[in-house]
């Protein structure tokens, strides 16, 4: 028997074009890119690479303007709207930096909205919906409303919702971008487990950080992918070590802009000294207060 | 579509429509009354209609009815329409003492009953009486109109007793000081008549009767008759027949002298039981279709009202859209859900309406001599165009809604 294994993703010089005429904008330059299952892919980039067109094109919320796109078998480069929704509905998981939950909607509705879309029972599809939840953690949460949710809480429910229909991708954009430092670890941890159990992660970040999650990380620059490579779990992958520790050093972009390194610096210290002065002032008033104290005991 | 995602789409259209609720109160207000007026139309109508065949059932088999020609007894019985409304309104022509005359010597007639009513001035113990008229009619008007007397007696066919007069509940009332004026006199053009007899308050039949009884008084026709120089106006005469099986054959016969006595077509024979297109079921009729053609237009400007609303949701809500549509929700569903939000809106405004219908036909049947009548399929169908109008009204917003690109809706702000 012949086993062939065919890639989930395989984008072929994919391109997509925004406005027209003089306006017009390339978001991404023939890309190619082929991820296979059980991948986790980080994507990474400067703001306006294209990180988040390319996840829209992914992810079937987006049509690419040429090229060609092969979902999990499937060419899905020019599919009908209808179609397009029920391959997302299907196959594809959303996470969305800003949550996108139905604020009407409790917890467990919400997770539940993609089944409802498949057409399951209100009785199955709750009963799906609330064991993701608990599997996500927030099992406690079921009848709340995402405005009484804190950030790490809102995007489990939003991984539960993404979760719930089994999907055989998952796309997150920015998925910590509004968290914390342990709303972000939460996640990040949730997401690997998930991995763990088979699925296939893309997701974008700015934070080199989270690269320790990722088995492959993408750069992209100006809507075309500079850098691939594959990154063992739990190292920071290695231009994203260049980008975090080199941050403070001049390049040519900052020439560009016209910004020199010596701002940064200078305000940098400006910060120090003034909060340098603060602290003295408090601790001056700290003196004087027990000065007069001691004055009174005497 | 299966039913377990109409089932959630109900529950959760029901939950964002209370989150607009009063925007969406003033919204349903025109089908609010669109629907009831269009259901306390047709109630007002049909307990018209049946007040109106109770008293053809009164009358009876054996009778006739001979009016003055309107214009829909003759060969224009169908062609009523709102430009000669009036014309019926004003209820050409009357009949004469000569008619009644020939009616009672046709073969065939065993009693006529005339009804006339003439304006002359009535004077009772508290000065003139203006509300009321005098009713010219004979014994027979009791018994076959049912009026019922409460104190006394009804008029006589007695040649002896002369110069008595039968007072309705409220000219009774208005006339006299006295509770029950028996024996009392009343003035009449100047002559004197005796208080014989007091009616029990009678239901009056709107637009099927010239009088209201209640504020009339009745004296013998002979005598409206003398009174006015033969000249009093003769409403209807009722004719009994000795053989009301031979019916048609004595209407004919009817119908050829009257119109020998007079000219061609002037005077209609109606038999109550056999042919109901009287002038006042003309009339309900014409009534019915131009207050259902405005309550129609109402309706349509409440379709408009949920439509606009539906329409503000929808750009409210592009990024609901937008993430209902990231998650899998086809075109269709996105359809659905926005037609069946409209259809809860206009059909809750349907309800309303038919409560409030309920409650002033309540009201009617209170303070009026109408006797509306709800009937339930005309409130299923009230429910049913409400419901109907929410998914005519409600497709456009809807079809907007599902042609959303969802990448351009997740961007949204809202």
């Amino acid at each position: 028997m012949l086993l062939v294994i065919m890639p989930l993703i395989k984008l072929e010089n994919v391109s997509k074009v925004f406005g027209f005429g003089d306006a017009t904008s390339l978001a991404l330059d023939s890309i190619n890119l082929v991820v296979q299952k059980g991948e986790f892919v980080a994507v990474m980039g400067p703001s306006g690479s294209g990180k988040s067109t390319l996840m829209n094109v992914i992810g079937l919320l987006d049509k690419p303007s040429y090229g060609n796109y092969v979902l999990d078998g499937k060419s899905v480069a020019r599919l009908r709207s209808n179609q397009a929704a029920k391959i997302r509905r299907d196959t594809v998981g959303f996470i969305f930096q800003s949550f996108n939950l139905l604020n009407r909607l409790n917890v467990l509705d919400n997770v539940a909205l993609p089944l409802a879309y498949r057409g399951f029972s209100i009785s199955k599809r709750t009963k799906l919906a609330s064991a993701m939840l608990s599997r996500v953690g927030i099992a406690h949460r079921e009848y709340f409303y995402p405005s009484q949710l804190s950030g790490g809480q809102l995007q489990s429910a939003a991984i539960a919702r993404a979760l719930v229909n089994n999907p055989k991708l998952i796309i997150a954009d920015e998925p910590t971008g509004n968290l914390d430092s342990v709303g972000s670890r939460l996640i990040m941890e949730l997401l690997t487990e998930i991995h763990q159990m088979g699925n296939t992660i893309l997701f974008v970040t700015h934070n080199p950080e989270l690269t320790r999650y990722a088995s492959r990380v993408v750069y992209m620059h100006d809507g075309a992918i500079v850098g691939d490579e594959t990154t063992p779990y739990g190292d920071v992958a290695k231009i994203a070590r260049k980008v975090m520790y080199n941050t403070l050093h001049k390049t040519d972009d900052d020439d560009y802009a016209g910004v020199s390194l010596l701002m940064h610096t200078l305000s940098d210290n400006l910060m120090i000294k003034k909060k340098d002065k603060k602290r003295n002032h408090k601790n001056n008033h700290l003196k004087k207060s027990l000065k007069v104290k001691k004055r009174s005991k005497q | 579509m299966r039913p377990a995602i109409l089932l959630g789409e109900l529950k959760t259209g029901i939950e964002v429509l209370f989150s607009t609720k009063w925007r969406n109160l003033w919204t349903i207000l025109g089908i609010v009354i669109g629907v009831s007026s269009v259901i306390i139309v047709i109630a007002i109508g049909e307990g018209i209609k049946q007040q109106i065949n109770q008293q053809i059932n009164m009358i009876g088999k054996n009778n006739l009815v001979v009016q003055p020609a309107t214009i829909n007894n003759s060969s224009a019985s169908n062609s009523t329409s709102i430009f000669n409304l009036f014309d019926h309104l004003s209820f050409l022509g009357s009949l004469t003492n000569a008619d009644v005359q020939v009616i009672k010597s046709t073969s065939g007639i065993s009693n006529t009953i005339p009804l006339s009513v003439i304006n002359d001035k009535i004077v009772g113990q508290n000065g003139i009486y203006k509300n009321g008229v005098v009713v010219g009619s004979n014994a027979g008007l009791a018994k076959l109109l049912n009026l019922s007397i409460s104190y006394g007696r009804f008029l006589s066919n007695n040649s002896l007793i002369t110069n008595s007069v039968i007072l309705g509940k409220n000219a009774a009332l208005a006339m006299f000081n006295e509770d029950v004026p028996l024996g009392s006199t009343a003035y009449i053009n100047g002559q004197p008549f005796i208080v014989e007899g007091i009616l029990h308050t009678i239901t009056n039949i709107p637009l099927a009767q010239p009088v209201n009884f209640n504020n009339a008084v009745f004296i013998n026709y002979n005598e409206a008759q003398s009174l006015t120089n033969n000249s009093a106006i003769v409403y209807e005469v009722f004719a009994q027949l000795s053989h009301p099986s031979q019916i048609n054959q004595i209407r004919n016969l009817l119908q050829q002298n009257l119109d020998a006595a007079n000219g061609n077509q002037r005077i209609a024979v109606v038999s109550p039981a056999t042919q109901s297109s009287t002038s006042s079921k003309h009339i309900l009729n014409l009534l019915t279709q131009l207050i259902a053609g405005v309550a129609a237009i109402s309706l349509l400007v409440g379709g408009i009202g949920i439509m606009n609303v539906m329409l503000v949701s929808v750009a409210e809500r592009t990024h609901e859209i937008g993430i209902r549509k990231a998650i899998g929700a086809t075109n269709r569903q996105i359809v659905a859900q926005f037609i069946i939000e409209a259809s809860i809106l206009s059909f809750s405004g349907g309800i309303l309406g038919i409560i409030l219908a309920y409650a002033i036909t309540g009201i009617i049947l209170l303070f009026t001599s109408i006797r509306p009548v709800v009937d339930w399929q005309v409130v299923l169908f009230a429910s049913l165009l409400s419901i109907l109008i929410g998914i005519i009204f409600g497709s456009i917003p809807a079809f907007k809604a599902a042609r959303k690109i969802p990448i351009d809706a997740l961007r949204a702000t809202t």
